[in-house]
């Protein structure tokens, strides 16, 4: 009886426990899984038109607040129900923060394996190249080259990528240095192996880990980014809904309209925070090291 | 320490020129950059103006020296919207963009460290979430919808403060917290985590076994080795409130570089647009460059490597 108690206080021990160290993984699941199915069925799960503008329907508040229950969360000021444009919003946040980093990712590594295996005059001239780039502050460098090839939707993925891949490269770069020093490397050269293979199958296998928990925490950099430049009229161009343009419309109603301010921005927030509670949880999970920090 | 003075300086040159050439291509993105210098009333008898004055008909190398011997002379073009040299427009708004800085450091700073040494020293207790709560928070919230909610709040609903303009300090605080909330929430967990594993060396527990009381190995022993690794980190932030300034300086219309940036492409004046992330990034590259010399002058260590 006594044992029984023990045991089952010792099954319960240990199951808050599993349950703290996967609750981040838990929580960013769970948000960005519906963050994913709302974007991917956003036209079928509500009837009104992202972009249509209804001028009878102005500036409708949320259902809570007197509003009504066709438009769960009100109306903006072109008459646009506030849901649907979130909902549309996030297939444009999810889609080029992903892309973005699919996208600048492989270069960026690219760049750092070469560096890194290569060394002398490759490793001076791409690290070069990275430190500049690292210096011009990202936004500035991102309205820079949006002034040179102009706004848009793939122009902002273009930017965004563009500027993401000295990340990877100097993390992978300093990954090889220290890996090149290996016995392993050592004996796959001294079996006759190209530096091709080398670089391919002995050296990438060994530096994906560390990139992809770095490229989960980007997509939330990204996306982040992304929403700034829309904000700026910068990126994503009207009528295509996108969460930082919303908030930029609602600058000037912020006052007597606060919702048109309170749920975009309460989405970005929301997904950001999911994606780098998945990037925690990845990286304590692959590196226990990490876990008490 | 001379020779890490000449090291770092010529590493410091290094950046900027491939800061230079970076710009120089992102012009030529599309191909000509004369109609981006241009503006877009230009007439294509303009165009073949500007085109052989700045050597554009030539070929890209010959262009290339062309941009770069005047880039360091300073002559980085006429401004489209204004017809005067672009350089000093840009130069004119730079202290308002330092105040700000300024003002965002100074927040994250003194919020961010003391909230993370707290945080370490009382480890999971509830200081430490609560802080580590709020520091987390203030990673994802993005400056563009802290600042409308900033502007909500106090000016709207309190009367205090202001929603934008430029002069007192009172102008000066709500977009000085916009920019470094990020920042400080940044330092707050880096602080902490530096904090952790210094509290875990032998010569903290030693000092512990001596019978130093908790204050003193905190402020003597923990506290210094900690903080010098957060220097470099701080040389960082500038490049980021740079870019940050941005976003917060559109908000409350602060008059600083990042608004007359973003103003610019909208005017298509790409030449002020270019002087803008060249002064930007000197600014970092030099900074950054005090910030390696002040390490090399705190930790003699680095003085030999």
């Amino acid at each position: 009886m006594i044992d029984g108690i023990v045991m089952d206080d010792r099954r319960a021990r240990r199951r808050g426990r599993l349950l703290r160290r996967h609750l981040k993984g838990i929580v960013g699941i769970s948000i960005l899984a519906i963050a994913v199915f709302g974007a991917l069925l956003a036209p079928w799960l509500t009837a009104h038109s992202p972009t249509v503008a209804d001028a009878q329907r102005r500036l409708i508040p949320p259902a809570w607040a007197g509003g009504t229950a066709s438009h769960p969360l009100g109306t903006d000021q072109l008459g646009r129900d506030l849901l649907t444009r979130l909902l549309h919003g996030a297939r444009i946040s999810l889609f080029v923060g992903t892309l973005a980093v699919v996208l600048s990712a492989p270069i960026g590594v690219a760049a750092g394996l070469w560096a890194g295996y290569r060394g002398r005059l490759t490793d001076e001239v791409i690290m070069r190249v990275v430190d500049s780039q690292l210096s011009i502050p990202f936004l500035l460098l991102a309205i820079a080259i949006i002034a040179s090839i102009g706004t848009g939707t793939g122009n902002t993925i273009l930017v965004l990528a563009l500027g993401g891949w000295p990340t990877y490269a100097r993390m992978v770069r300093g990954e090889v240095l220290s890996l090149k020093e290996k016995e392993f490397i050592e004996a796959a050269r001294a079996v006759g192996a190209a530096d091709g293979r080398i670089v391919r199958r002995h050296l990438l296998p060994h530096v994906v880990t560390t990139t992809s928990v770095v490229a989960s925490f980007a997509v939330a950099h990204m996306i982040l980014l992304e929403s700034t430049l829309s904000f700026l009229g910068l990126g994503v161009q009207p009528p295509t809904a996108s969460w930082g343009q919303m908030l930029s419309d609602a600058k000037s109603y912020v006052s007597l309209q606060p919702w048109l301010s309170v749920f975009p921005g309460l989405a970005i927030a929301v997904t950001v925070l999911a994606i780098n509670f998945l990037g925690d949880w990845t990286r304590d999970l692959l590196n226990p090291q990490t876990r008490h920090l | 320490m001379r020779r890490l003075l000449a090291l770092r300086l010529t590493e410091a040159i290094v950046v900027l020129i491939g800061v230079l050439t970076i710009t120089f291509f992102i012009a030529r993105l599309r191909g000509d950059p004369a109609q981006l210098l241009a503006g877009p009333d230009a007439t294509v008898a303009d165009l073949a103006v500007l085109r052989k004055s700045l050597g554009l008909d030539r070929p890209l190398p010959d262009q290339y020296a062309a941009f770069v011997a005047n880039a360091v002379r300073g002559q980085m073009g006429d401004s489209l919207r204004y017809r005067t040299p672009a350089l000093p427009l840009v130069l004119e708004r730079l202290p308002a963009t330092a105040l700000l800085a300024l003002g965002a450091f100074v927040i994250s700073v003194g919020v961010g460290v003391p909230l993370g040494i707290i945080a370490a020293t009382r480890r999971n207790s509830v200081w430490d979430h609560t802080s580590m709560s709020l520091a987390l928070l203030g990673q994802t919230v993005p400056a563009f919808w802290l600042g409308s909610l900033l502007i909500l709040l106090f000016p709207l609903h309190l009367g205090l403060f202001y929603t934008s303009g430029f002069g007192t300090l009172g102008h000066l605080v709500l977009p000085a917290v916009t920019l470094g909330m990020f920042h400080t929430a940044r330092l707050a967990r880096l602080t902490r985590g530096g904090m952790l594993d210094v509290l875990s060396q032998d010569y903290v527990r030693t000092a512990k076994a001596k019978g130093v009381r908790a204050p003193a190995v905190v402020r003597r022993h923990a506290l210094r080795n900690s903080l010098l690794p957060l220097i470099s980190i701080l040389g960082l932030e500038v490049g980021t409130l740079m870019g940050g300034s941005v976003v917060t300086e559109t908000i409350f219309a602060w008059p600083g570089i990042g608004r007359l940036a973003v103003e610019s492409v909208f005017a298509r004046d790409y030449p002020v647009v270019q002087s803008v992330v060249l002064v930007a990034s000197t600014v970092f590259v030099l900074t950054h460059l005090g910030v390696d010399l002040l390490y090399g002058l705190a930790d003699p260590r680095i003085r030999y490597e």
